[in-house]
C-alpha cells in the first residue's frame, strides 16, 4: 500500500500542533519521581535537581523511579540544606510535574515566545539566561523572530536588537534585548570545534570560565565537592592542549575511568551548572555549549590537572543544581505567596513559613493558569537568596503535588 | 526525567537516553505504530527503530518537542513498514483513514515540485487557523491514527459528531490547499 503524500506531510506539522493535540483534555502529564530523603540523608542537600544534571556517566544511585509509585524510605528525616537554610525534612519521596504544558501566549516569558531569532541568515537559540549589558559590545543588528498562539490561532513577528558579546565570537554567541532585559542566545551548531584551541577561542573560556567547584567521580571513586583556590595553572596547561582534536564521542563512556568533574558557570555565555570532565585517560568532555565536544589532551596532561586540583582545593558543601522549597501555600497577595513548610517537617513545630515572590510569569502563571491556589502542596524552584524575613527571590517554577503515605506525589 | 534532560543524554551519547526515551514515550510510539500497523510483532518493531533513529538524528538535531520528533519517526517508520510487503497485516482502521487523506487531493494533482516539508508548513498554517477542537480532533485522526472511539471518548464528543467535524475539516483542507496553488 502507497502512503499517500498528504499523510506524509502531516508527520511534518509542527511540534506545537500536536503537542496541542496531545495534551488536551487528557492532559499529558509525564512526571519526574526524585527520591528525596534516602538520598538527601547522605548527601545533606536537596537533590531534586539532580536529573536536571547533564550527566554522561550511569547514575543509578539516583535514578527517578517509574511514575506512579510511591517511594517509601525507611530514613526517618533528613538534614536539607536549601542555599543555606537547613531544614530537618521527613523522609519522603517527592514528585514534580513535568507536564509539557503550552502556555497561553501572555503566560510565556519572552523568550519563550521567541525561543529562535534570525540574523543575518544565522539562527540563535535562547539559552534562557539573562546577561548584563555590561558584558556587551557594538549592536550587530536587528534580528527577527517568529512566534505563536495555539490557543487564539495567531502568529506573530518581532525583532529585536542583537548585541556583540564582549570577547565571544558573534558566529556562535550573541545577546539579544527582549524587554529591556538582554538575553544569551547560541548559533546552532552541528559539530564540535575541530580543536580544543578553537573552542577556547571561540568563547573565551578561559577569560569567561573560573574553575571553581568540582568533584572526583568514576568507577572506583567517591564522589566528594571541592573547591579550587586557584585556576590559573590549570587554564595553562590546557592553554598547551590547544590543537587536541575533537573526538567522536558516540560510544565513550566517561564512567569507565576516574574522572574530575569540574562544574562550569558563566553569565558572559550563558553557561549554567554544565560540566567539564577531565579523565585519567587524558580526555577533555564538557556539554557547555549545547553539542558534547570530547578533546583528547593526553594522559600527562589530564594528570597534571587532576594532581594540581587535589592538593590545591579545599573539600566544601555538594550544591544542587537547583535550589527548592516545599511546602503548603497559605496565603497568595500580590507579587507574593506564603509557603509553609511544616506539612513536610521531621518536627512540624519546626516548620518556617517563606514569602516567595511571583513576579516572574513562570510562577504566576502557575498561580493564574493553572489555578495553584492556597491549600496546595508545592515544589518552588528558585535561583536567587533567601533574604531577611525568609523572602525568597528569584523563584522561576513550581510544581503542584500532595502529600500522600509520607511522599509528595502529582496528581495525573 | 524531563524532555530535556533526555535530549541532553542524546548529546552526550549516553544510551540512558534510549531508556529514558522508552519510558516515557515508548506507550505513545507503540500505539501510533499500533494504530497503523495493528501487528504487535511489526509494531514493537518500528518501535525499536524509532529509537535507533532518534540516536542517530540527535545530535545534531535539537528537537524543540522531543515527543512530536519521537512521534514523527515511528509514524514514518510505520508506513514504510505498511508500504512493505513484509507487513503482517494492515489495519482496516488506517487504511480507510489513509483514503481519506487521498481524497483530501490525490497525489498525481500535487504539485511534484512541492515536497513534503512544505506541504506539511501548509497544512500547519490550516489547522492554525481552524477552532481547536476540529484542530485537535484532526490530529488525533491524521497524525495518531487514534480511532473514532478513542477519540470520541477523548474529547466527550458523539461518534458522529466527530465524523462530522473530520469530514467537514477534510473539505476546508482542501479548498486550502487548493487556494494554495498546491494542486496541478
Amino acid at each position: 500500500m502507497k502512503t499517500p503524500r498528504i499523510a506524509k506531510a502531516i508527520s511534518h506539522i509542527d511540534e506545537e500542533l500536536v503537542l496541542g493535540a496531545a495534551e488536551q483534555k487528557n492532559k499529558s502529564r509525564n512526571s519526574i519521581w526524585i527520591k528525596w530523603g534516602a538520598v538527601a540523608a547522605s548527601f545533606a542537600v536537596i537533590v531534586i535537581g539532580i536529573a536536571a544534571y547533564p550527566h554522561l556517566f550511569d547514575k543509578t544511585d539516583v535514578a527517578p523511579t517509574p511514575s506512579g509509585d510511591i517511594i517509601n524510605t525507611e530514613e526517618q528525616y533528613s538534614i536539607i540544606s536549601s542555599n543555606g537554610i537547613k531544614r530537618r525534612y521527613k523522609s519522603f519521596s517527592v514528585r514534580t510535574e513535568n507536564a509539557a504544558i503550552v502556555w497561553p501566549w501572555e503566560y510565556k516569558a519572552v523568550y519563550e515566545k521567541y525561543p529562535l531569532i534570525t540574523l543575518d541568515g544565522r539562527e540563535y537559540n535562547c539559552r534562557g539566561r539573562e546577561i548584563s549589558p555590561s558584558l556587551l559590545g557594538s549592536k550587530l543588528g536587528v534580528g527577527e523572530a517568529k512566534g505563536g498562539d495555539i490557543y487564539e490561532d495567531k502568529e506573530y513577528k518581532e525583532s529585536f536588537d542583537v548585541y556583540r558579546i564582549n570577547g565571544v565570537s558573534e558566529q556562535h554567541l550573541a545577546a539579544v534585548k527582549m524587554e529591556d532585559k538582554y538575553y544569551v542566545f547560541i548559533s546552532r551548531q552541528s559539530a564540535p570545534p575541530a580543536t580544543l584551541g578553537e573552542l577556547f577561542d571561540i568563547y573565551s573560556i578561559p577569560e569567561n570560565i573560573t574553575l571553581g567547584r568540582f568533584s572526583f567521580e568514576g568507577k572506583d571513586i567517591e564522589d566528594n565537592s571541592y573547591i579550587l583556590r586557584n585556576d590559573d595553572y590549570i587554564w595553562s596547561i590546557l592553554d598547551g592542549c590547544s590543537a587536541a582534536r575533537a573526538q567522536d564521542s558516540v560510544g565513550w563512556h566517561g564512567n569507565r575511568e576516574n574522572y574530575i568533574s569540574f562544574t562550569l558557570n558563566s553569565e558572559a555565555l550563558g553557561v549554567y551548572k554544565t560540566v567539564m570532565y577531565i579523565t585519567e585517560k587524558g580526555y577533555l568532555w564538557t556539554n557547555a555549549f549545547d553539542i558534547g565536544a570530547l578533546y583528547f589532551i593526553g594522559e600527562d596532561a589530564a594528570a597534571r590537572i587532576i594532581e594540581h586540583a587535589r592538593s590545591n582545593s579545599d573539600e566544601t558543601e555538594a550544591e544542587p543544581y537547583e535550589y527548592t522549597l516545599v511546602g503548603k501555600i497559605t496565603e497568595i497577595g500580590d507579587g507574593y505567596l506564603l509557603l509553609d513548610d511544616s506539612s513536610v517537617c521531621a518536627d512540624e513545630k519546626d516548620g518556617m513559613v517563606f514569602k516567595v515572590s511571583t513576579e516572574d510569569i513562570r510562577v504566576r502563571r502557575c498561580i493564574e493558569f493553572e489555578k495553584i491556589g492556597v491549600g496546595a502542596t508545592v515544589v518552588i524552584r528558585y535561583d536567587g537568596v533567601i533574604r531577611e524575613g525568609d523572602l525568597v527571590l528569584g523563584a522561576y517554577g513550581m510544581d503542584r503535588g500532595f502529600i500522600h503515605d509520607g511522599a509528595v506525589v502529582v496528581p495525573e | 526525567m524531563d524532555d530535556l534532560s533526555i535530549i541532553e543524554l542524546y548529546f552526550e551519547r549516553d544510551e540512558q537516553a534510549i531508556r529514558e526515551t522508552d519510558q516515557k514515550y515508548g506507550k505513545l510510539c507503540y500505539k501510533i505504530a499500533y494504530n497503523i500497523l495493528e501487528s504487535r510483532e511489526d509494531s514493537e518493531e518500528c518501535v525499536n527503530d524509532t529509537y535507533l533513529g532518534v540516536w542517530q538524528a540527535i545530535p545534531p538535531t535539537r528537537p524543540k518537542s522531543l515527543m512530536a520528533f519521537v512521534c514523527a519517526i515511528t509514524r514514518n517508520l510505520s508506513f514504510k513498514k505498511l508500504e512493505s510487503e513484509r507487513a503482517q497485516k494492515r489495519s482496516h482502521s488506517a487504511v480507510v483513514s489513509l483514503s481519506e487523506l487521498e481524497d483530501i487531493l490525490p497525489d498525481e494533482r500535487i504539485k511534484d515540485s512541492l515536497g513534503d516539508e512544505e506541504l506539511g508548513r501548509l497544512i500547519s498554517r490550516f489547522l492554525r487557523r481552524q477552532k481547536a477542537d476540529a484542530r485537535n480532533v484532526f490530529i488525533r485522526k491524521y497524525y495518531f491514527f487514534d480511532s473514532i472511539n478513542e477519540i470520541s471518548t477523548r474529547y466527550g464528543f458523539s461518534e458522529s459528531r466527530v465524523k462530522n467535524m473530520l469530514y467537514h475539516t477534510r473539505n476546508r483542507l482542501r479548498e486550502f490547499l487548493i487556494k494554495e496553488g498546491v494542486e496541478i
